[in-house]
């Protein structure tokens, strides 16, 4: 839907000796309960980091796991807000140009599907279902400086 | 009285997202194009709902005074999928909605549109709430989701068992296209490639006075002409999936519902040159609601946004305006 939109301009930078990160919205046109997102698929320049590497910090708050973020039921993440995505990487990435596939998983939908009973208990790998209005792993050229 | 204009401010969402309009310019370029009210997506536009903090509320206020435009739908949504362990029981579902019935209140809205799907036993538990507050909830019955799917049915049913003044419907004007929207077959064709035949054959069976919604329910599955022009998954499922959301059903269709219309949603999805919606005939629309007594708002719900392509500035003021202005004309024109 507003893809293009996910991830913030010149916002992937690399975290000393930890990782990089990078800063987005949320793949819908409404905000969200922080339970409803289960994780990020990235591939950055071919190389994928799954949901374990990542933490994402919203809020104020710490950066926290997805297993952390699956439990905050009833707080919010605004919908005009930047969330911060971590992502374990020692040593982050070099610096100039990457190619970034994204694609966010978000259960915000229209009431409980058939998939639900399945997915409270074994939620799918970011990328492989749709999240939100984002159909599609969407690719963003980023520079880290 | 009469029909009256609304704009659902989802048609700005993306000025919102960006930063380019706060919610006062938005206010203020509603009452710039004459319409009368505004419709709303708390979840969208105000900080910390559904329990925003006292500063939002006095913020709130404060715009509501300026711009002195109607307050007419609240737009809420019920996540059933909030736990990891378990479904939210019908005890936690119903303390949601009272919670989004306060707040509806709070904000001074009097109608409240539950998302398509929304269960329909809430709303025995929630009438009192709803009556206390003076705030009707309405399911939004909309292509796709609509006349015939059972939770919709479900929730009508229970409209109709309870009868009461504080429970209602939301039409959605994507129930009545009389063409399938042309912006949805570019933007697909263009970013994916979705196979010419296949968008032309979904041109064809609008013109023929039919849809993909209705055509699933008779074969119990996809149309077979349209799976087979299909030849590319990747390029062509987007669209045929999405074609189900446009119906083409004739207005009478809500005449056993009528007395229970409280707002309608006048989809739009791409204005065209000649000043008329591209999908949609909105005379008919409005001639069927006149007929009817209906003296509601009609709120602009500008769905183009998302068939804009990605290198493309997306023209969401201008569709609102130009339907505003296409509207506000029909509405003197058949009301005289």
């Amino acid at each position: 839907m507003f893809d293009r939109y996910l991830l913030k301009e010149d916002s992937l930078e690399n975290v000393e000796v930890t990782g990089f990160k990078f800063q987005v919205r949320i793949a819908e046109y409404r905000g969200c309960f922080l339970s409803l997102h289960n994780g990020y698929y990235i591939n950055i320049d071919g190389v994928e980091y799954p949901r374990e590497l990542q933490k994402f910090e919203i809020n104020g708050k710490p950066p926290r796991d997805f297993d952390e973020i699956k439990k905050a039921c009833y707080e919010h993440w605004d919908f005009d807000d930047f969330g911060t995505v971590y992502v374990d990487c020692p040593g982050g990435l070099s610096k100039g140009k990457h190619r970034v596939g994204i694609m966010q998983s978000v259960f915000t939908q229209y009431g409980w599907m058939p998939h639900d009973e399945e997915w409270i208990h074994n939620p799918p790998a970011p990328g492989t279902v749709a999240g939100g209005k984002q159909h599609d792993i969407y690719y963003f050229d980023m520079e880290v400086k | 009285m009469g029909i009256k204009t609304a704009v659902s401010l989802y048609s700005l969402q993306y000025q919102f997202l960006q930063g380019k309009m706060t919610l006062d310019d938005i206010f203020k370029f509603v009452k710039d194009i004459n319409a009368d009210g505004i419709e709303i997506l708390p979840d969208q536009m105000l900080r910390g709902t559904p329990t925003p903090t006292e500063a939002t509320y006095a913020e709130w206020d404060a715009l509501t005074s300026k711009y002195n435009l109607d307050l007419v739908c609240d737009d809420i949504f019920l996540n059933t999928n909030l736990y990891k362990s378990r479904e939210l029981t019908r005890r936690e579902c119903i303390e949601l909605i009272k919670q989004e019935i306060i707040m509806a209140h709070r904000l001074g809205f009097k109608i409240i549109r539950l998302v398509s799907m929304t269960p329909a036993w809430i709303l025995e538990p929630c009438l009192e709430t709803a009556e206390k507050y003076g705030v009707a909830l309405c399911i939004e019955v909309h292509g796709g989701l609509g006349f015939g799917v059972d939770k919709t049915d479900e929730f009508l049913n229970e409209m109709l068992r309870l009868d009461s003044p504080y429970i209602g419907i939301v039409p959605d004007t994507s129930l009545f296209c009389r063409k399938v929207p042309r912006i949805v077959g570019n933007y697909c064709n263009k970013l994916f490639g979705t196979n010419p035949d296949l968008i032309k054959y979904a041109e064809e069976v609008f013109e023929n006075g039919t849809d993909f919604f209705a055509l699933e329910k008779k074969h119990g599955k996809m149309d077979p002409k349209l799976a087979s022009l299909i030849k590319d998954p990747a390029k062509d499922m987007f669209y045929a999936a999405n074609l189900s959301g446009y119906e083409n059903c004739a207005l009478s269709c809500m005449d056993p519902f009528v007395k229970y219309i409280k707002h309608v949603h006048f989809k739009l999805y791409e204005m065209t040159d000649e000043g008329i919606e591209y999908s949609i005939d909105f005379k008919e629309v409005l001639d069927y609601l006149h007929k009817h007594g209906y003296n509601g708002h009609v709120a602009t719900e500008y769905e183009g946004n998302r068939w804009i392509l990605p290198d493309e500035e997306i023209p969401d003021k201008e569709q609102v305006a130009s339907h505003q202005k296409l509207i506000q004309k029909l509405i003197k024109e058949i009301e005289g």
